[in-house]
């Protein structure tokens, strides 16, 4: 069965929550959601082994932020951006997905079309939220996002299994370091409220 | 014994097991100041891969160990960087111990040299690119892990983000090169990973226009531990760069490659420089500074590989002792002031002239200043280019970040002390004071002698190029 254009949509609503709504617990869903989605891209190209490495490090990374957050007394929500802005950039990142997923498998090799456009929107919903934040926790939430768009990508280009155990150790290994500046930030700020 | 298990595994390993036990963080720290500099010692002195006589035995270290199916390799040729890495780390952590970093920071600090060494030791770009990852990773906790402060983590955020950014540029890079020839049919196919290879190390080396991270960063963050993580940082990332250049055939026999090197080399050379004039704190000087040198090295890099290699060797050498000076010299100013605003330091110097001198010496050795380590290489470089926009370029970079360093200058020396009281109530160990002058002069005479003559690191200069024969990717 093709499962493609099911995880495109998957994707598509994934980025759209992550970029559009800004509560914490919202963010960890939509980033769960997309790990789902992008081990049925890669299911396709590596097989069921080495995807299902992707999805089980993917959710241990957002496990680790949940966990973190769960204890933290402090709010991580520093954007204050409309919401029907950020809707208005979403649909042209839509646009631009939709016209230039083609072009992306003319660069990469290999790339299938719906993939191309299923990156373009995890790495631009990653960086258009990296432009409206500034927290530690939010911006590794961004760089987790990002690396699945190129991940999504490189996972044509390159199947050793090494490969994709260092990018599954390098996603956990970002947040855990996440983690840790999320608590040294918290413990700063109330140094410097006291 | 092989190679990459001395200068890779064993620190890591042992700073590894080290962080973990709580009991004797301080001896163990000792013993990781003790560990880089036999490290460096053998680097220099030991050959890789033939047997040297060791009383009645005759044992050879190994140049190739594998691991996890990966053979990890540290040649001959490696021997003189390693050297420069260890016996910079040892450097850096006798100024750990006597500005009292805690002894985590000298752990970490192996950490991080042995996944930075392990960069150059991997076969292939991808996972180059990702030892990077892991390094910039261990960076940031080095970077935030001093007294918890909100800005040190924003500070690092920029690192840690356009640092990550190049990640995945790079491994795309690396997916593509395979099977590239350099023929002319396949000119065109070469044109995507050559774009891959350039953003990936933009974002690594900071260079225009992604360089706004690098200023932030020596502004909010512990200068010592911001001089170690970053400019050992740019010499994995610029040795790896010139190893990738040298060992791919149709990016070394492009000329159009090494004129878009000068070119953005000197775009970052001469913004960096022009906007280091302007700056009213310390600590954002130094960042602009790193960027110049970032930018002197890819120009150096754009002249060719046969004069650019000698060159960028001396470059990176005596960026060393320069930034552990300066570094030094500001944490303590940090310590005494409590910012490195220009406002906050005046009159610093008069009251501590040892360490107001001896950080100047530091600053106006990356300036380039007569006399100082900076300014053979610096001249070296001008006279290589000949006259050309990126000598101009260099020129106005240096009187740039010299008009910076006069102002601090005269606001550290000349200005009358507004706070003369604050610093006297510092209530320092004398003893530990003697060991700060000691180092920081100890510093400030190798800038000296690295500037008056340039002749005692030729050795090291003329070993440099034999890295490329031996990283064949």
């Amino acid at each position: 069965m093709d499962l493609q254009p099911l995880a495109l949509v998957v994707t598509v609503i994934s980025g759209a929550f992550f970029l559009l709504f800004r509560n914490w617990r919202v963010t960890l869903i939509a980033l769960s959601v997309q790990y789902l989605a992008v081990f049925s891209w890669m299911m396709a190209i590596w097989g069921l082994e080495l995807a299902a490495v992707k999805l089980i490090t993917g959710w241990m990374a957002v496990a680790i932020l949940g966990a973190t957050l769960r204890g933290s007394p402090a709010d991580v929500d520093d954007d204050d951006t409309g919401i029907l802005f950020k809707l208005f950039i979403f649909i042209i990142l839509l646009l631009v997905g939709w016209s230039s997923g083609g072009d992306v498998g003319d660069w990469l090799n290999g790339v299938s079309e719906q993939a191309g456009f299923a990156g373009i929107v995890l790495i631009g919903t990653a960086l258009l939220r990296l432009g409206f934040h500034t927290r530690a926790l939010q911006i590794v939430f961004c760089l987790l996002f990002l690396l699945s768009g190129f991940e999504l990508w490189y996972a044509v280009l390159d199947n050793s299994t090494l490969t994709a155990v260092l990018l599954g150790v390098s996603n956990l290994a970002i947040a855990l370091v996440g983690a840790f500046l999320h608590v040294q930030e918290i413990s700063g700020s109330s140094l410097t409220a006291e | 014994m092989s190679a990459p298990f001395l200068f890779i595994l064993l620190p890591f390993l042992f700073s590894l097991a080290a962080l973990s036990v709580s009991r004797w963080e301080k001896p163990l720290a000792a013993f990781g100041t003790v560990l880089p500099a036999l490290l460096a010692w053998i680097a220099w002195n030991l050959p890789i891969g033939s047997p040297f006589n060791f009383g009645p035995w005759s044992p050879q270290i190994e140049p190739v160990m594998r691991i996890f199916g990966v053979g990890l390799r540290l040649g001959e040729g490696s021997r003189a960087l390693l050297a420069l890495v260890y016996g910079g780390v040892t450097l850096w952590s006798l100024a750990a111990h006597i500005t009292r970093q805690e002894p985590r920071f000298i752990l970490l600090q192996l950490v991080y040299i042995s996944l930075l060494v392990g960069v150059l030791a991997v076969p292939g770009l991808v996972l180059a690119a990702v030892m990077i990852l892991f390094s910039v990773l261990t960076g940031v906790v080095i970077l935030t892990a001093e007294a918890p402060r909100a800005t040190s983590v924003t500070g690092a955020l920029g690192f840690m983000t356009f640092s990550t950014l190049a990640i995945p540029f790079l491994m795309m890079a690396a997916g593509l090169i395979p099977g590239l020839g350099g023929s002319p049919a396949e000119l065109d196919a070469v044109l995507r990973p050559s774009i891959f290879l350039g953003l990936g190390f933009a974002f690594l080396l900071a260079v225009f226009p992604f360089y706004a991270w690098l200023p932030r960063l020596t502004e909010f963050n512990h200068p010592l531990r911001v001089a170690f993580v970053v400019g050992l940082m740019n010499i994995a990332v610029s040795v790896l760069g010139i190893v990738l250049v040298n060992s791919i055939v149709w990016l070394r026999e492009s000329e159009r490659l090494f004129a878009v090197l000068r070119f953005t080399g000197l775009l970052v050379v001469v913004t960096a420089g022009f906007w280091s004039a302007f700056q009213r704190d310390w600590g954002r000087q130094m960042g602009f500074s790193m960027l110049v040198e970032n930018g002197l090295v890819l120009i150096a890099l754009g002249s060719g590989l046969d004069t650019g290699i000698p060159l960028i060797g001396s470059l990176l050498l005596v960026r060393i002792p320069a930034y552990l000076v300066w570094g030094m010299g500001m944490a303590l100013l940090r310590e005494h002031s409590g910012s490195l605003d220009l406002a906050g330091l005046e009159g610093v110097g008069i009251r501590h002239p040892i360490l107001g001198a001896a950080t100047l010496a530091g600053h106006f050795s990356v300036v380039g200043f007569p006399l100082l380590a900076g300014f053979v290489p610096r001249i070296s470089l001008i006279f290589t280019l000949g006259a050309v926009p990126e000598a101009i370029g260099i020129w106005a970079a240096m009187l740039g970040m010299a008009v910076g360093g006069l102002r601090t200058l005269s606001i550290v020396f000349l200005r009358p002390s507004k706070n003369v009281q604050a610093a006297e109530t510092t209530g320092e160990d004398p003893l530990l004071q003697r060991f700060q002058q000691g180092l920081l002069v100890f510093g400030t005479l190798m800038l000296l002698v690295f500037g008056i003559f340039p002749q005692v690191y030729t050795a090291f200069v003329a070993r440099f190029p034999l890295i490329f024969s031996q990283f064949a990717r």
